[in-house]
């Protein structure tokens, strides 16, 4: 059974709760998994924060902005949204296990990046999806990335991905990459080829590989690729809801072509 | 139109949206999983300027089993897991064992549902449907 928390940190109606004290090892990640598109990010912190035998050591909660949820496992009640840290101590994954209400997605990115601050975490690391229309006929999806800063800029760029060049972002995501940006904090987003409104664990071991050049864990996918049926069948209900959200937000903008493209 | 009919017109729009408002609600609360071992799939509709393209996530399923009956706009789709699956851990659902996906959806008017296509992604486990749009001239 867990203890109680140690620490609390608060932020505009958000509370982060440690169980643990923080001292993470550098250079310290921040990696999240909000449900997003093909619940990509979801999906591959799950899966990281199981296989990879990580440690709950937070959570984040808020009576003001989230729903009253509790998600009880092995018998023990937690919030949906959870924080696991690796055996290195230098890799923090926010596990989301439910989709953010419309009301919460500012105060709870604004929240995550002071929180990232608090801590001095050197990058923030976004997974998720990028909808395409023809994902059934694409058999490897490729990823992209976005940065905040011109030297993480310059690290994506030796790698063999392609930057974000002209788009949309919608969501909490993209209120974490301008918060970071407006603080000078180091965020990469990686954007996955993926379903819209259909859970793609392919694209989330896509991101997965990405996350382990970046950080350079360790992470075996094959499981993932194996469970991959059964983790669609698991999390339908949570890309229901996700797709929901989603459209509330409005979504539908990461379609559209920016006015200033040229 | 006299004024009787005009009323009764208005009668029964008014009555269509309110039958479709109840089903989006009823749609939103309703689990996707059953106690008598149905499923339900995630359903996905893409409007294109020619046509609509359905697709059915179906992971786990035996695709040979697929049953797809398009009566008028209305669409049902059934089909067996390729196993049964259980979840003795969960509280919700500890008895049940799963072994099928159902399920029914409407497309909208302008579907021309007699011309529909069917495909089958076997390795994802996906249903492709695509059914043309009246056109409007």
């Amino acid at each position: 059974m867990l203890k109680s928390p140690i620490r609390k940190h608060s932020f505009d109606g958000i509370d982060i709760y440690e169980y643990e004290e923080m001292r993470l090892k550098r250079p310290s990640y921040l990696v999240l998994g909000l449900p997003d598109v093909g619940l990509v990010g979801a999906i591959a912190t799950k899966y990281l924060a199981v296989n990879a035998k990580m440690k709950l050591v937070g959570e984040l909660d808020s009576s003001q902005y989230l729903q009253p949820i509790s998600v009880v496992h092995k018998g023990i009640p937690l919030s949906p949204f959870q924080f696991y840290l690796n055996q290195d101590e230098n890799i923090l994954v926010l596990v989301a296990e439910a989709p953010l209400p419309v009301q919460a997605v500012y105060p709870i990115a604004k929240s995550i990046v002071e929180y990232a601050k608090t801590l001095n975490i050197d990058y923030i690391i976004s997974l998720s999806g990028i909808a395409i229309p023809n994902r059934l006929g694409v058999q490897k999806p490729k990823a992209y990335w976005i940065a905040t800063t011109d030297d993480t800029a310059e690290i994506m760029k030796k790698s063999e991905l392609k930057m974000l060049d002209e788009g949309f972002v919608v969501g909490p995501y993209a209120i974490i990459l301008k918060e970071a940006k407006r603080r000078s904090l180091r965020n990469i987003m990686i954007l996955v080829e993926s379903f819209l409104d259909f859970p793609d664990p392919e694209a989330s071991a896509e991101a997965l590989m990405v996350l382990s050049k970046i950080t350079g864990i360790q992470i075996d996918v094959k499981k993932l690729l194996e469970e991959a049926e059964l983790l669609k069948l698991q999390t339908r209900e949570l890309m229901k809801q996700t797709k929901k959200a989603m459209m509330q937000m409005p979504k539908n903008y990461e379609m559209q072509m920016p006015l200033m493209y040229t | 139109m006299n004024i009787e009919e005009f009323f009764e017109r208005i009668r029964r729009e008014l009555r269509r949206i309110w039958r479709e408002i109840e089903e989006e609600m009823e749609e939103e609360t309703r689990p996707m999983w059953d106690t008598s071992g149905r499923l339900e799939p995630l359903v996905s509709i893409d409007r294109r300027p020619d046509k609509y393209i359905v697709l059915i996530d179906l992971p786990y399923a035996d695709l040979k089993s697929l049953a797809v009956e398009i009566k008028g706009r209305r669409v049902k789709i059934e089909c067996r897991l390729s196993c049964e699956i259980k979840f003795d851990k969960w509280s919700a659902y500890r008895e049940t064992v799963f072994d099928r996906y159902y399920t029914e959806f409407t497309l909208p008017e302008d579907a021309e549902t007699n011309r529909a296509v069917i495909e089958k992604d076997e390795t994802r486990k996906i249903i492709r449907i695509s059914v043309p749009r009246k056109p409007l001239y």
